[in-house]
């Protein structure tokens, strides 16, 4: 009885009997014989809505007022739709559509997919599942504002660093050609999403395709441009299914929302005749 | 036609009573809890709890560190589907969900597919503690009372305005008037309590990655005597924590529940509390009087200080800070004033309610009492209801309480029942902290210390150091940042007994991928023998070569929001800014405090982007675009030795 409780078939059908069961209960209360009614909860709800704004009880006229308001409310909504004024309205529309897709979207959220269907998922996407790039580099910034052509300081700078010995690329001689930030001259093996959280991830993508173990110049981040030497690069290969199972899971779950809604529309243009002039 | 759906209906009940309870005893919550986390725990690489946790210390001792700290940036209030008032409104994100949410991953959030710009570096779910049991029992199948007909009928409800009136008839009708609220009649014991504790427990415990992501045990006490709020967010330092959280039902005033948190201190936990929203307080959130209507003591100012280290600033439900009303001088301060809060529950509006009034206040009780009461540094919030973990991107906005504000439409038309218009919304801010490393304790300290800043969004950094010895103009940041720690202290710190001018150094820095600088302020503020507060606000540094004027004011920046397309550049402003301030005014016998605020250039609200993207006019009660900030800890100057802390 527990596993056909969870299949998300028939939680699909329960859900549908269950809505058509009750809008059949609605429809005639209302609709077919013309009477509207107005609960002893909703008139609680009325009554603490006016307590809540006003701080005070509602006197029994207020009250009164209360219950007409909402009368009218539901007896001008009745009407309105036997009118006919609910086509064409842009936002109920909208409303309702957000509705049937979220009855369609509900269904999937409880699929359990096996390995299999995991594994070719994740053969399907390899660059989402890769692990995390790490990199080591040197870096010198410098800031735009302070100089009226930074692209030339860019140049000059780089020859003076190529002038100098391998031995003098340190911190204390290189940092001085530089402007002044809170970053520093050199990171060990750090990750993209340090890069990232420091640099922006505009550097960061500029480390993932730079060329190895030479100067680069003008690599942009949040704060300016940078002379680079990036001399280590590991990481980025794709990962096995266990590593990344969660992750996996909650994209394919994704990916069934997408499919589902799709093949949803898909059938409902092929039930209805549509006509585009 | 009738036959049919009555069949229908006959299968559906059938089918639902099949799953009824047949245990009633209460232990099959806890064992229920039991077996979850016993998976869980089979599902990590080790073989039990105890080597996960002796991995963790070892994470802990080995995650990247830096003696001049970092700046990490996180969530610390926000509610999952744990929290009723959540749940009504359509959240379905389990407190799982939203950590996962906080380091990046894409999750539903109202029937969309929605994702952070940039994962997080820590987070604490802080769900209101009043009703977590109550929605264990909802939400768990295998909880006892899970199939009452009341909440059968709470899950069957699709509507947002049926769903209120359920919320209306069995949960506030129960709750009315100043009377202790209580438990609603499906309410099944201390058991469900626990376990829903538990489960919010394991989620912090799984999705902990020192070095990477920090994650706090936590919930909300959410008092509010009156309809003036003194809510409290509880933030634990480990993992250990009492038996269940206390909630409102329990605990009815924060004078309470501080003599709770002081008896947890001594069963072992570790623990602060963070009020919020004091715009919405009704004079409560920095009352003279206490809960009994007598005049603070010392000995209530010592307990209020030990637990509550910084507050929060600003959130969806208004920015804190100061409101234009009541600070016509501070041309900075018509910023998400969220006017309309005012308008709900008699609220009212009074200058009393803001964070700047209540901390040069607290100099005032110090000089009566000899402990300050209000030594509060600031952090930053959401109190987002949809599980979404500092959501503050304004571009990315979709709305805070669920059905009530989830479409561009109800943004601009709707309400947040007894809150605010939605329009008044802000979308929050978030907490920076300067801390050596990512880790439980590092991150939890650094709020204890109130090394502690606040920003509307943008993740701009902000350094602030203070001193009688400091070297004014700074041009080096690591040796500003070198000299502070050494000569002076930082954001949240104190100086005691200095008797000639200080200097306050201060920098900031752009979000990486955000807009440039406008200027950095220092406001200062104290009190004089008589008690009388006084302030003032100095420009410090600026960007574009603008000049002072005699009064010490500055052009303003300028505007390059394109409201037609909602894009700005950054051709005004500067990436980043350093400076100082040397109080040559500074009167030793006072004690004074100092706070830095960090202003960007103009940028799109979000009520623009909305606008842009659904092809809509601009509102016209809003403004188009607004400058976001960063708010530092104060620094305060004492005069003699405070009694404590």
């Amino acid at each position: 009885m527990k596993t056909f409780l969870k299949e998300p078939l028939l939680h699909f059908l329960l859900l549908g009997a269950a809505l058509f069961y009750f809008y059949a209960l609605v429809n005639d209360n209302q609709a077919n014989d013309n009477e509207i009614s107005i609960s002893a909860a909703k008139i609680v709800q009325l009554k603490y809505s006016f307590e809540k704004t006003r701080q005070r009880q509602p006197s029994e006229e207020e009250l009164a007022a209360l219950v007409n308001n909402y009368l009218k409310e539901q007896v001008a909504y009745q009407k309105g739709v036997e009118m006919g004024l609910l086509a064409g309205d842009g936002i109920i529309q909208k409303r309702i559509q957000q509705k049937v897709e979220f009855i369609v979207e509900d269904s999937v959220s409880r699929l359990e997919p096996d390995d299999a269907e995991l594994s070719g998922f994740l053969k399907a996407h390899p660059d989402d599942y890769r692990s995390e790039q790490f990199f080591s580099f040197v870096q010198l910034y410098f800031d735009p504002s302070k100089h009226r052509n930074v692209t030339a300081v860019l140049t000059k700078t780089l020859a003076q660093i190529t002038a100098l010995d391998e031995t003098e690329h340190t911190a204390v001689k290189l940092m001085p050609l530089s402007d002044n930030i809170f970053l520093d001259y050199q990171y060990t093996d750090v990750s993209y999403a340090f890069v990232a959280r420091y640099f922006g991830s505009k550097f960061a993508d500029s480390l993932v395709k730079l060329s190895m173990n030479t100067w680069q110049q003008k690599i942009q981040s949040g704060y300016g441009v940078h002379l680079v030497q990036l001399t280590q690069r590991t990481g980025g290969e794709i990962q096995s299914l266990d590593k990344v199972r969660e992750q996996v899971k909650q994209d394919w779950l994704n990916e069934q929302r997408k499919l589902s809604l799709a093949k949803f529309y898909q059938q409902l243009f092929a039930e209805y005749n549509i006509n585009v002039s | 036609m009738q036959t049919k759906l009555s069949i229908i209906a006959l299968t559906l009940t059938v089918a639902l009573s099949a799953c009824s309870e047949k245990a009633t005893d209460a232990q099959k919550d806890q064992a229920h809890v039991k077996a979850v986390s016993g998976s869980n725990t089979k599902k990590n690489k080790d073989e039990s709890i105890s080597a996960r946790a002796k991995s963790i210390k070892e994470q802990e001792d080995n995650a990247p560190s830096n003696p001049l700290k970092n700046a990490y940036f996180g969530e610390t209030h926000m509610h999952t589907k744990y929290s009723l008032d959540a749940y009504i409104g359509g959240n379905r994100m389990s407190p799982k969900d939203s950590l996962q949410f906080a380091q990046g991953q894409e999750k539903m959030i109202n029937g969309e597919l929605h994702k952070l710009h940039r994962p997080l570096d820590f987070a604490a779910t802080t769900d209101h503690s009043e009703y977590i049991g109550e929605m264990y029992t909802t939400l768990e199948m295998e909880a006892v009372g899970h199939n009452n007909e009341t909440l059968k009928e709470l899950r069957s409800l699709s509507e947002y305005k049926d769903q209120i009136a359920w919320f209306v008839k069995y949960v506030i009708s129960v709750n009315r008037g100043d009377a202790k609220p209580s438990h609603p009649p499906f309410y099944t014991g201390a058991e469900s309590t626990k376990s829903a504790w538990q489960i919010i427990l394991q989620a912090a415990k799984e999705e902990y990655k020192p070095g990477v992501f920090t994650t706090l045990a936590a919930f909300e006490w959410s008092g509010a005597p009156k309809g003036g709020n003194l809510h409290r967010n509880i933030l634990f330092r480990d993992m250990v924590v009492p038996a269940q959280p206390m909630s409102y039902l329990e605990i009815n005033r924060e004078d309470d529940l501080w003599l709770w948190l002081a008896e947890q201190e001594k069963q072992g936990s570790t623990v602060l509390a963070i009020p919020h929203n004091s715009n919405a307080s009704k004079l409560n959130m920095f009352n003279p009087n206490d809960a009994k209507g007598k005049p603070i003591t010392k000995e209530y100012a010592e307990l209020r200080s030990h637990f509550e280290r910084t507050i929060e600033m600003m959130q969806i439900k208004g920015n804190s800070e100061v409101h234009r009303n009541f600070w016509p001088a501070d041309e900075f301060a018509d910023f998400e004033n969220a006017d309309s809060v005012a308008d709900f529950s008699n609220r009212g509006l009074d200058k009393r309610n803001f964070v700047r009034w209540g901390v040069i206040e607290g100099l005032k009780h110090y000089q009566n009492l000899g402990v300050n009461p209000y030594k509060l540094g600031f952090n930053g919030g959401t109190d987002s209801h949809n599980g979404l973990m500092a959501d503050v991107a304004e571009d990315n906005y979709v709305g805070g309480h669920g059905a009530a504000d989830h479409t561009p439409e109800l943004r601009r038309t709707g309400q947040v029942p007894e809150w605010l218009d939605a329009i008044d919304e802000s979308i929050g801010s978030i907490t920076g902290v300067w801390a050596q490393k990512n880790t439980r304790s590092e991150i939890w300290d650094a709020m204890y210390n109130r090394e502690t800043f606040a920003t509307s969004g943008p993740r701009m950094q902000i350094r602030f150091f203070a001193g009688e010895h400091l070297t004014p103009q700074p041009s080096d940041i690591k040796a500003m940042v070198t000299e502070g720690y050494d000569k002076g202290v930082p954001m949240g710190g104190t100086v005691t007994g200095a008797d000639s001018a200080p200097t306050l150094t201060v920098w900031a820095a752009k979000d990486t991928v955000g807009a440039n600088l406008d200027r950095i302020q220092i406001i200062k503020g104290w009190v004089d023998q008589q008690g009388e507060q006084h302030e003032k606000i100095i420009n410090v540094v600026w960007s574009d070569n603008r000049a002072k004027d005699k009064k010490g004011n500055l052009a303003q920046v300028g505007n390059t929001v394109d409201l037609t397309t909602a894009k700005y550049t950054n051709e005004i402003g500067a990436t980043m800014l350093m400076g100082s301030f040397t109080d040559e005014e500074f009167n030793s016998e006072l004690p004074t405090l100092y706070y830095a605020r960090v202003i960007e250039i103009p940028t799109p609200r979000w009520s623009t982007y909305d606008a842009v993207r659904n092809n809509l006019p601009l509102l016209k009660d809003v403004p188009a675009t607004i400058q976001e900030r960063a708010w530092s800890s104060p620094i305060w100057f004492m005069p003699t030795q405070e009694k404590t802390h």
